[in-house]
Order: structure tokens, then sequence, then C-alpha cells
């Protein structure tokens, strides 16, 4: 049976993961000049929600649906897919770190008899949904879950980094983050009815200013966020 | 109307250069052979209109190379009632060793447009390809939007995906892809994709007033680069020069070209 709390502690911005270090994008949208207010933040998270978001989304659940069917070859499927509409390689590897670091933070959190058969095969570590997916999992949480988890942190991720980036009113931010979520609920149902898809139908639209802007990112000097 | 293109290409058995063994076209759409491993599609009707499939098969045969341009911009005109969107699917397989160039002109979406476009990439372990993918954001008259749009590329080496890109544009006019996630106040977006042996380390960004850019690395082997510009000319101009940077030097038909004549010597040594 699976303990509710146990999604709760998943999704909380104080989970020893790495998640804290990572703003999903949002300083160098920040430092261009794209996101400078509380609107300007909305349409960027639903951007998200409609391009790499949904792809996390969606290979979140999958992925749960995966380790539950004990099916390891899928899990690396999505893997592959997930980096396929992943170009920059910036972005995967913020994902990719912060894979790894979940499942070390939740092995540590929750030790488990199986050893964790996914990360052997990924020696860069799996990508964040991946390791989402996995984890809501084995800790007896549904794919549907999963793909709340994954939303949450797509949302609030870079939501979080804006107070700090721009000062905007927390109160505000959060509001936002209680409309997004809103509108994330169609997308978190789509990926837990097609968790059993072939990986190769990953939704998820390009979000080419994302892409580009984790490289020019890249190349700064002085940044507040690793991502 | 249900029409498109097939071509098929075979290495000659006694001097293994590229042979075109097959060309064919049915409307909306026409071929014209432009060099010896060269041909450019002619839109033949207005076309893609609501309800169309057009098909663009491309096999590029071991060995062999194969360049594909289009003589205009596609334009992906206005719906005309409750029918089904204009579909385009383009399938191309590439063999060992083979290598193909798609440099097709831009596709725009006319406000009011249903569009699918669906490519399929095949590459062979050892095959090359520089493909080239524009999207102008509806017609620049008017400052009208672009229409709706489903357009995905997937791109597959040896069973292994390379690259899958997927762009909507939901064609209410309203901010959908406006975000500065996704594409912002840009007018235009492309991407050039270059794969294969001996493709040359490039690397570029561009952060500039009306063109934005990078080159990414992909993680299953290859380039892509990446812009959004505020005109077409501004994001060609970045994707060619990316182009001359990232492509592999091609074994042209032009490298076999005659020895330079004397008077083109003279110029050369007069510089």
């Amino acid at each position: 049976m699976p303990t509710p709390s146990d999604l709760l502690l998943l999704a909380d911005g104080r989970l020893p993961a790495g998640g804290h270090a990572h703003s999903g994008g949002l300083e160098q949208a920040v430092e261009l000049g794209d996101v400078r207010d509380v609107p300007t933040l909305r349409d960027f998270l639903r951007g998200l929600l409609r391009s790499s978001g949904q792809t996390s989304i969606a290979a979140s659940a999958a992925a749960a649906r995966a380790w539950l069917s004990q099916d390891d070859a899928a899990l690396l499927e999505l893997d592959a897919e997930e980096s396929a509409r992943m170009p920059s390689a910036q972005l995967r590897g913020a994902s990719r770190a912060q894979g790894r670091q979940l499942m070390r933070a939740a092995e540590a959190i929750w030790p488990s008899p199986a050893p964790l058969r996914l990360l052997p095969a990924l020696p860069h570590g799996p990508h964040l949904s991946l390791a989402q997916g996995v984890t809501a999992a084995r800790l007896d949480l549904e794919p549907v879950d999963a793909a709340r988890l994954a939303a949450y942190g797509v949302v609030s991720g870079p939501a979080t980094a804006a107070v700090r980036l721009l000062g905007l009113d927390p109160f505000a931010v959060h509001g936002v983050v209680a409309t997004v979520m809103g509108d994330a609920e169609p997308v978190i149902a789509a990926a837990a009815e097609h968790a059993s898809s072939p990986a190769w139908l990953l939704p998820g639209g390009a979000a080419p200013l994302l892409e580009i802007g984790a490289e020019l990112h890249r190349t700064r000097e002085i940044r507040m966020f690793a991502s | 109307m249900n029409g498109g293109v097939r071509i098929r290409t075979e290495a000659d058995a006694e001097t293994g250069r590229t042979r075109i063994v097959e060309l064919s076209a049915t409307a909306p759409l026409g071929v014209k052979v432009t060099g010896p491993e060269e041909v450019h599609i002619i839109g033949t009707a207005a076309a893609p209109l609501d309800g169309d499939v057009v098909t663009i098969d491309l096999e590029v045969g071991d060995g062999t190379q194969l360049t594909i341009g289009t003589v205009a911009a596609t334009m992906a005109w206005p719906a005309r009632g409750d029918v089904s969107p204009s579909v385009m699917i383009v399938r191309a397989k590439v063999g060992e060793g083979a290598s193909l160039r798609w440099l097709p002109e831009q596709l725009v979406p006319v406000r009011g447009c249903r569009h699918v476009l669906r490519s399929e990439v095949q590459l062979a372990a050892t095959a090359s390809v520089v493909w080239r993918e524009e999207v102008i954001l509806g017609r620049s008259r008017n400052d009208e939007g672009p229409g709706e749009l489903d357009a995905e590329l997937r791109v597959v080496r040896a069973g292994v995906p390379l690259l899958h890109q997927q762009l909507h544009l939901d064609g209410s006019g309203g901010a959908a892809h406006t975000a500065a996630s996704l594409l912002g106040t840009a007018r235009a977006l492309g991407s050039l994709l270059v794969a294969g042996p001996g493709a040359p380390e490039h690397f570029a960004q561009a952060n500039e007033p009306g063109l934005r850019g990078a080159v990414l690395e992909l993680e299953a082997g290859g380039r892509l680069a990446s812009a959004t510009a505020a005109s077409a000319v501004d994001l060609r101009k970045w994707l060619e020069a990316r182009r001359a940077g990232m492509a592999p030097p091609a074994a042209q038909p032009g490298d076999e070209e005659p020895p330079a004549t004397p008077s083109d010597q003279q110029e050369l040594l007069s510089r």
C-alpha cells in the first residue's frame, strides 16, 4: 500500500535532491528580459507544459508503468526518446544530474532491498522524469502520481526561482503555480492514460527559446542556478 | 488531391556514381533534375489545401548522394471549411555511406490553415544527412499570425532515435506559442540538422536583436543548429553560415569539374 504522504515528500522543494540548484531555464529567460513579471512567468510556465514539460510528465508516468511491469527495456527506450526530444546538451545534463540526485536521495530516504536496476545501464544517470517515475513506482504510487510529481517540478521549479531572481511577490507567484497546475491536469491525465504506449509516441513540442537559452546560459559567468 | 514525389538513387555498378533510378511525380507536385545528384520539387498547383495528402518518398541508395530543393516556399493555405487538414508526409531512407541534403524553401502556415507535416528520416549506421526546416509564422502582410500547424520531424539512426522535434501552433492568434520558453516574438524559426561521419566540430551562438540561435549537440550523434528570428532572411543567413561550418565537405559533382581554363588561372594569380 502506498503511503499518501510519500508523494508530498517527493514533491517538496526541500527534498535534498538538488532541485533547488536548477531554475528550469528561467534564469536565462530573466537574463534575456523575456520573463519580467508575473504574466510573462505564467506564459513561460504554460509554454513548458506544451513542450518539454509535457514530455517529462508523460515520460514520468510511462517510467512508473514500466517499472511496475519490470520492463527495463522500456525504461531505456524512454530515456533515449526523451534525449531525442531534448537537443540541448545543457538541458540533458541538468535533467540527468537531477535524476541521479533524486535516485540517490530516494535510496537513502527509502532504503530498498532491490537494487536500482536502471542505474548501471545509464552511467550519466537517468533523466529526471525517469527517476521520478521509478521512485514513485517503488513507493507503490501510481503512474498518475508520477505524472503529477513531474508536472509539479516543471511548474514550481522555475516559479520559485522567479521569486528569487525577480523578487516577485511570492503570493502572486504561488497563485500562478496553482493556476498553471490546474492547466496541467489534462496533461497529467493524458500521461497516465498513455503510460503504456510505445516510448516513441512520447508527446512534447520543441521549445526553441528554452533550448537556445540553455546554451547561452552555459557560457555566462555569473549565475545563480546551474540551469 | 493525393499525390507526391518518389525519388530513388543507386550507385552505378561500374563507376559507383549516383544514378537517379526512379523519379516520379503526381500533382500537385512536379520534379526537375537540376544536377547529377540534385532534384528540385515544384508545386504545380495551389497546394497543399485542406484534405490534400502529399507524400514525398526519398530513397538514397548505399554510397549515393542526393540533394533536394524546392523552387518556392510551401504555402499552407486556409482551410475552406470544417474538413480534414492538409497533410504532407516526407519519408527518407538513407543507405550506408549515402548522403542526403534536404534543403527546401520555407513552410508558411498561412493564417486559417490546418496543416500537418510529418517527416521521418531513417539513417543507416554510416549515412549522412543535412536536413533544414524553416517555418515562417504567417505572412508578413498585416502582421498576421500563423495558422494551425502540427509538424513533426523524427530522425532515427540504425534504430536509435537521434532527434524527435514537434512544433504545434494552434492558429488561434492567441499567446499559445509566444511564451518566452517557446517562440517569443519571433516571426520565423528554423533548424538545420547535420549528422553523419566526418562532420566537423562547429559551435556557434547568437543573441542579437532579431536573432537567437545555438548549435546543439545531440546525445546520439549529430548537431542541430536551432534559431528563432525576426525575419526569414535573417534566419536563412544564420542557418546557411552554420551549414558551411557544420556540414562535412561533400564529394560534390563540382569536384570533378574540368581543370580551370588559362584565363581562370590568370585571374587566380592576379589576386
